[in-house]
C-alpha cells in the first residue's frame, strides 16, 4: 500500500466532475448521479469490517466488494480480510478514498465515534453509504449528515435493519388506520446492555497488538492510551467511542415509534440511570422524550406523546390487557403504544406486532398494505434495498426506509436521550430547541456535577467506597457534546 | 446431624420455655429488679441489655444506649468486634446468641439485634418467647414469614418492640404524616420513591473459590439458619446485604427508612398486587437496580383523617434510577436528601420529603400549618424504646417502629424483593396478605434464574454464556422466599394463633 497524498481538493474534484455529469470514470456508474441497470455490480467498499461490519457484507456479495479498510488487520483477518483476501485492503480510509477511484457505494460498521467523518467523505464523493447504528455520535454530525446526503442525492441507508421488515410496515398501517386511535403514551425497552458497563478507565497501559492502529482507531476523539477494553470489542461502554444501550438498540427499537407516529424532534428530554462516569456509561437507563403534536394523517390525529425507554433489565409497566403468560416484548426488548381506542405491541426492531389483547388479533381486519414489503429484511433485505436504491436514477430512485432523511431525526432523538443521561445531575426536565440544537433551560452557573472515579474496595472485609466527583460549567460542556471538536489532523465536520 | 439438631433443638427450647414460664407465672426468682415484659420499671433502674450483632450498626445503637447495663454482646466475628468489646469491658463475650440467652437468660431484659438480615427473625423471636424486650435492626426480618412471626409474638408476649428505622422518631416523619392526615395534599393515588443506594458492588456472580475463615470467625453461626457454603469475604464481615441469602438489597437498606412515612401516612397494610424489574437478576446476588410497584387497596382511615385513603401505587426505584421529577419541580434542585426521595401525588398537591420523611416540603411551595398530634421523641429512637422497655404493658406508650408497625411494614418492603425475584413470571402478581401467598400462580408453572453471567472477552470476542438453574416450581420457589426452609439445627419458635 503506497499513501499518495492527494487531499481535500481532489475530493470536492471528483464530486464536482460527478455534478457536472462528465462521464470520466472509468467505473460503469456514476453514483449518485447515472443510473446503473439492475444486473450491474455495484463497487462496494467497506469501513470497519471485523464486526457487524462482515455480517453486512455478507448481505452485500451479490455486488463487487471493491476495497476493505480496518484499523485492526488482525481482527479483521477472523474474516473480512481472510474471505475477500484479494481485495486491496486499508487501515485509513481516508487514503482508501484517496487511492481507490472505483468505489460506487460504502458500508461503515466502525466503532459510532468514527461513524460521521467517513461517511461524510463518502457523501461529498457523491458515493452512496450504508451507516450502521446509531447514526452518529453527535447530534450535530447526525444534522450534517442529513444534508449532506440531501445535497447530493445518493443513496443512503442506517443500519437499522429491522426498518424493512415487515412488522414495523403493519404497525404503521394499522396505527395509520386509526386502529388504536390517538397514540399519547409509548413505552420502550431492551435488555441490553449484556456487555460491562460503567468500567473504571484503566490506569496501565497495555502492549500494542501488532497489526493495530490505534492513532486511527482514536480518530477524532481525544487520544488516550491502547487497552484492549476499548478495542476490539467493548468500546460501546465507553462514551467517547461509544454511546451506551441506547445508542446500541435506540434506533431499532424506537424506529416503529418513530416511522408510525411521524415523529421529527422531541420538544423534552429527561432521564435517571444506574451510576455512570464521565468516562462510561451506566448499566441502566430510563429516558423519557416528550413530542409535540405533529399533523393529522387520513384517519387518525397525532398528538403530543411521551416516549419512555427502559433499558439495562428494566421495564415499563406491563399493561394490564396483556395476559399473564404472554411474554412482553421479545427476547431483544420491544414497544408498546398506547393509544386512546387500543394497544399495540412489538418486539425489538418491530418484530410480530399485535394488537393488546393479544385476542383481538383474531377478529382484526387488518388495514390494507399500503407500504411496500421487502423480503427477508433482516436477512439481507435491507442491505439490498439499499443496493436497489444505489442502482436506480436520482429521478426513478424508491428511497430506502432509513435513508438519511428519515434516520437522522431518529438517531437524533437517541442522541439526546443519551445527553439527558449524562445531563441527569442538572435536576430537570431538560428542553430542547433541535433548530438551534441547544437546550434552552440552562443557563451560564448552571453547572454539571460528574462522576469522575468510582473505586471500591475491601480492605480486610472493610468497605471503602471513593467516589471522585467534578464539577464542569454545563453550555460549554454540553455543548462540545452535542458537536465534538475532532482531534488535531481530522477534518473537523 | 439429624441427632445432633434434635439434641441442640431440645436443649435449647426447654430451657427458653422454663425461664419464660416462670416469668408468666409471675414469680419472681430473677435477681434483677424486672421482669421482663410483666412487670414495670421505675425509669431511673437500668435495663440489663445483651446485643447480637455487634461489629457494625449494633455499636452505633450500643453507643445510645450506654446509659443501661450492656451485659452482654455476642458476635460470630470477634475480630471484626473487638472494639466494641473493649469498650464495654464489663459486659460477657460471646459467639453464639444461643449460649447467651441460655446463661444470661435469667438477667438481661432486653436484646438489640444487629445482625445481617437473615438471623434478624430467628434472634429476635427466641428472645421474645423468653419474654425479652426486642431492638431489631432493619429490615425486621429476611421474610415475609418472619415479619408476620415477630410481629405476632411481640403482641402474644406483650413486648416493648422497636424496628431500627431511627427516622420513624424523627420530625420529618411525623411533619410528613401530620400534613398528609390534614389533608394538605388531598388524596393520595400514587407514591413515587427512590435511594441511591447501592453503592456497593452488586450484581456480581458467587466466588467460584472459598477462603480460608479466619479464626476470629465462627462461619457456621454466622451462616445460621441459611444454606451452608463456603467463606468469602465478599460476604462478611461487611456485603452480605447484597448477598439474597443474607441480605435484601438496596430495598431492605433503605425502604425501611425512606417508605416508612408511605406506609404510615397511608395506613398501607398488605398490598395486593405487586410486580418488579431490574438489571440483570441473580440467583444469589441481588441487582445492581431495581424498579417495583406494589398497589395497595382502598382502606378505610384507622385515625381521625381528612382524607380518604383510595387504591394508592407505591412505585419504588434504586441504584440511580429514579422518577421522573414531578411537573413544576424547581429546576436544578436536587431530589436526593439524605439518600433517598419520596413524592407523594395528591389530587390538591404533591408533597416531597428526603429519607426519613425528611424536610417535607409541597410542589406548590404552600408551607402548611397542621395540627400536631404525634408524640414527639426528644430522647433518641434507641432510648426511647428503652422508655418503652420501663413501663408495664397495660400503660406502655408503643415506640415510634413498634413491631405492631413495623412488623406489616417490613412485610411492604420484602414483597419488593419478592416482585424483583420472581420477575421472570412475567405477571402482575396478587398477593393475599391473609395467606401469606401468590394467588396468580398456577400449579404448573416454572421459573429459572440466571445463576452466572459468564460474560467474558477472548482475544476480542465477547461471549455471552450464562448459566441458570433448572426450572422450578414457581409456587415451591416464592413459598421458600415467602418462608424460608431453615438449615438444622436452626428453627423458629411456633407462629402464635
Amino acid at each position: 500500500m503506497t499513501h499518495t497524498s492527494t487531499g481535500r481538493r481532489k475530493f470536492i474534484g471528483s464530486a464536482t466532475a460527478a455534478l457536472a455529469g462528465i462521464t470520466f470514470l472509468p467505473s460503469r456508474v456514476i453514483a449518485g448521479l447515472g443510473h446503473c441497470p439492475p444486473s450491474d455490480r455495484l463497487n462496494i467498499a467497506g469501513i470497519g469490517v471485523g464486526g457487524t461490519g462482515y455480517l453486512n457484507l455478507k448481505q452485500m456479495e451479490t455486488e463487487n466488494i471493491v476495497a476493505l479498510c480496518d484499523v485492526d488487520a488482525e481482527y479483521a483477518s477472523r474474516n473480512s480480510f481472510r474471505e475477500w483476501d484479494t481485495v486491496p485492503q486499508y487501515a485509513d480510509f481516508r487514503i482508501m478514498f484517496e487511492k481507490q477511484k472505483d468505489i460506487d457505494a460504502v458500508m461503515i460498521a466502525t466503532p459510532d465515534h468514527t461513524h460521521a467523518l467517513p461517511a461524510m467523505i463518502a457523501l461529498r464523493l457523491g458515493k452512496h453509504v450504508y451507516l450502521e447504528t446509531p447514526l452518529t455520535h453527535s447530534i450535530f454530525e447526525s444534522r450534517i449528515l442529513s444534508v449532506t446526503a440531501a445535497k447530493y442525492k445518493v443513496a443512503t441507508q442506517m443500519g437499522n435493519q429491522g426498518n424493512s421488515g415487515d412488522g414495523i410496515r403493519s404497525v404503521c398501517e394499522w396505527i395509520w388506520s386509526g386502529a388504536i386511535g390517538e397514540v399519547t403514551r409509548v413505552d420502550a425497552w431492551t435488555n441490553r446492555p449484556t456487555w460491562p458497563q460503567m468500567l473504571q478507565r484503566p490506569k496501565k497501559e497495555m502492549r500494542m497488538p501488532k497489526k493495530l492502529s490505534w492513532d486511527l482507531f482514536i480518530g477524532p476523539a481525544i487520544y488516550r492510551p491502547y487497552h484492549e477494553t476499548y478495542h476490539p470489542w467493548n468500546w460501546r461502554a465507553w462514551w467517547d467511542f461509544g454511546t451506551g444501550a441506547l445508542g446500541d438498540m435506540g434506533c431499532h427499537i424506537l424506529d416503529p415509534v418513530f416511522k408510525a407516529l411521524n415523529l421529527q424532534h422531541p420538544v423534552a428530554v429527561q432521564s435517571s440511570s444506574g451510576q455512570t462516569t464521565i468516562d462510561s456509561p451506566p448499566n441502566s437507563e430510563i429516558v423519557t422524550f416528550e413530542f409535540p403534536a405533529r399533523d393529522n394523517f387520513p384517519k387518525v390525529a397525532m398528538p403530543a406523546v411521551t416516549i419512555t425507554w427502559y433499558d439495562g433489565g428494566l421495564l415499563p409497566t406491563r399493561p394490564d390487557e396483556l395476559s399473564d403468560d404472554e411474554p412482553m416484548g421479545d427476547e431483544d426488548g420491544g414497544c408498546i403504544f398506547y393509544g386512546t381506542r387500543g394497544e399495540i405491541m412489538c418486539g425489538a426492531y418491530g418484530r410480530n406486532p399485535t394488537l393488546l389483547p393479544t385476542s383481538q388479533m383474531e377478529q382484526f381486519r387488518q388495514p390494507e398494505k399500503t407500504l411496500r414489503r421487502i423480503s427477508a429484511a433482516m436477512d439481507g433485505g435491507h442491505e439490498q434495498d439499499w443496493i436497489r436504491a444505489c442502482k436506480e436514477t436520482i429521478e426513478n430512485r424508491v428511497e430506502t426506509t432509513s435513508n438519511f432523511a428519515y434516520a437522522g431525526p431518529l438517531n437524533e432523538t437517541i442522541l439526546l436521550g443519551v445527553l439527558a443521561v449524562r445531563m441527569q445531575s442538572l435536576n430537570r426536565k431538560l428542553y430542547w430547541d433541535s433548530e438551534r440544537m441547544l437546550f434552552t433551560n440552562i443557563t451560564n452557573e448552571d453547572q454539571l456535577h460528574l462522576l469522575a472515579e468510582n473505586k471500591f474496595e475491601l480492605v480486610n472485609g472493610d468497605p471503602r467506597v471513593n467516589q471522585k466527583h467534578i464539577s464542569r460549567p454545563a453550555l460549554p460542556t454540553i455543548e462540545e457534546w452535542i458537536r465534538h471538536t475532532y482531534r488535531q489532523g481530522w477534518e473537523q465536520i | 446431624m439429624e441427632q445432633m439438631s434434635n439434641k441442640a433443638n431440645k436443649f435449647s427450647r426447654r430451657s427458653f420455655l422454663g425461664t419464660t414460664a416462670a416469668a408468666a407465672a409471675g414469680i419472681t426468682i430473677l435477681p434483677s429488679k424486672v421482669i421482663a415484659g410483666l412487670g414495670h420499671k421505675a425509669p431511673s433502674d437500668k435495663l440489663n441489655i445483651v446485643a447480637v450483632g455487634i461489629g457494625g450498626m449494633g455499636f452505633a445503637n450500643l453507643k445510645n444506649l450506654e446509659s443501661e447495663n450492656i451485659i452482654g454482646l455476642c458476635d460470630v466475628d470477634w475480630k471484626y468486634a473487638a472494639r466494641v468489646f473493649e469498650h464495654f469491658p464489663k459486659a460477657k463475650r460471646y459467639k453464639d446468641w444461643r449460649k447467651m440467652y441460655e446463661e444470661l437468660g435469667k438477667s438481661f431484659d432486653a436484646v438489640v439485634i444487629a445482625t445481617a438480615d437473615h438471623t434478624h427473625a430467628i434472634t429476635a423471636a427466641h428472645a421474645m418467647t423468653m419474654g425479652k424486650h426486642v431492638y431489631v435492626q432493619k429490615p425486621l426480618t429476611h421474610s415475609v414469614y418472619e415479619s408476620r412471626l415477630l410481629t405476632k409474638l411481640a403482641d402474644k408476649y406483650k413486648l416493648a418492640t422497636q424496628m431500627g428505622n431511627q427516622g420513624s422518631s424523627g420530625e420529618g416523619v411525623n411533619q410528613t404524616i401530620e400534613w398528609i392526615s390534614n389533608g394538605e395534599i388531598g388524596e393520595v393515588t400514587k407514591v413515587e420513591a427512590f435511594t441511591d443506594r447501592p453503592i456497593w458492588p452488586q450484581g456480581l456472580n458467587t466466588p467460584e473459590n472459598g477462603q480460608w475463615v479466619p479464626e476470629t470467625l465462627d462461619w457456621d453461626l454466622f451462616i445460621g439458619p441459611a444454606q451452608m457454603r463456603p467463606y468469602n469475604e465478599i460476604y462478611h464481615p461487611w456485603n452480605w446485604r447484597g448477598w439474597w441469602p443474607f441480605g435484601t438489597g438496596a430495598l431492605g437498606d433503605m425502604a425501611c427508612h425512606i417508605l416508612h412515612p408511605v406506609f404510615t401516612g397511608l395506613e398501607l397494610g398488605y398490598p395486593t398486587k405487586v410486580q418488579g424489574n431490574s438489571t440483570l437478576l441473580l440467583n444469589d446476588c441481588a441487582p445492581t437496580a431495581q424498579s417495583v410497584r406494589l398497589t395497595f387497596p382502598e382502606r378505610k382511615p384507622k385515625k381521625k383523617m381528612k382524607i380518604k385513603l383510595p387504591e394508592v401505587d407505591v412505585y419504588w426505584y434504586d441504584g440511580g434510577i429514579k422518577p421522573m421529577l414531578p411537573k413544576g419541580w424547581p429546576a436544578g434542585k436536587e431530589p436526593n436528601d439524605a439518600g433517598g426521595y419520596v413524592a407523594f401525588h395528591g389530587t390538591k398537591d404533591t408533597l416531597i420529603c428526603g429519607c426519613y420523611g425528611k424536610d417535607p416540603w409541597l410542589l406548590s411551595g404552600r408551607v402548611p400549618v397542621a395540627p400536631k398530634f404525634r408524640r414527639r421523641v426528644e430522647t433518641s429512637h434507641e432510648m426511647d424504646w428503652v422508655r418503652a422497655c420501663k413501663e408495664s404493658p397495660e400503660n406502655r406508650v408503643k415506640t415510634a417502629s413498634d413491631f405492631s408497625e413495623a412488623g406489616p411494614f417490613n412485610e411492604m418492603v420484602v414483597m419488593g424483593v419478592l416482585a424483583v425475584r420472581l420477575q421472570s413470571l412475567n405477571k402482575e402478581l396478587e398477593w393475599s396478605g391473609e395467606k401469606m401467598e401468590f394467588t396468580n400462580l398456577k400449579d404448573d408453572e416454572m421459573i429459572k434464574t440466571v445463576v452466572r453471567d459468564g460474560f467474558k472477552i477472548h482475544d476480542g470476542h465477547p461471549t455471552f454464556e450464562k448459566t441458570w438453574t433448572d426450572p422450578v416450581s414457581a409456587k415451591a420457589f416464592a413459598a421458600e422466599l415467602i418462608k424460608h426452609t431453615y438449615r438444622a439445627p436452626w428453627s423458629l419458635p411456633e407462629m402464635p394463633a
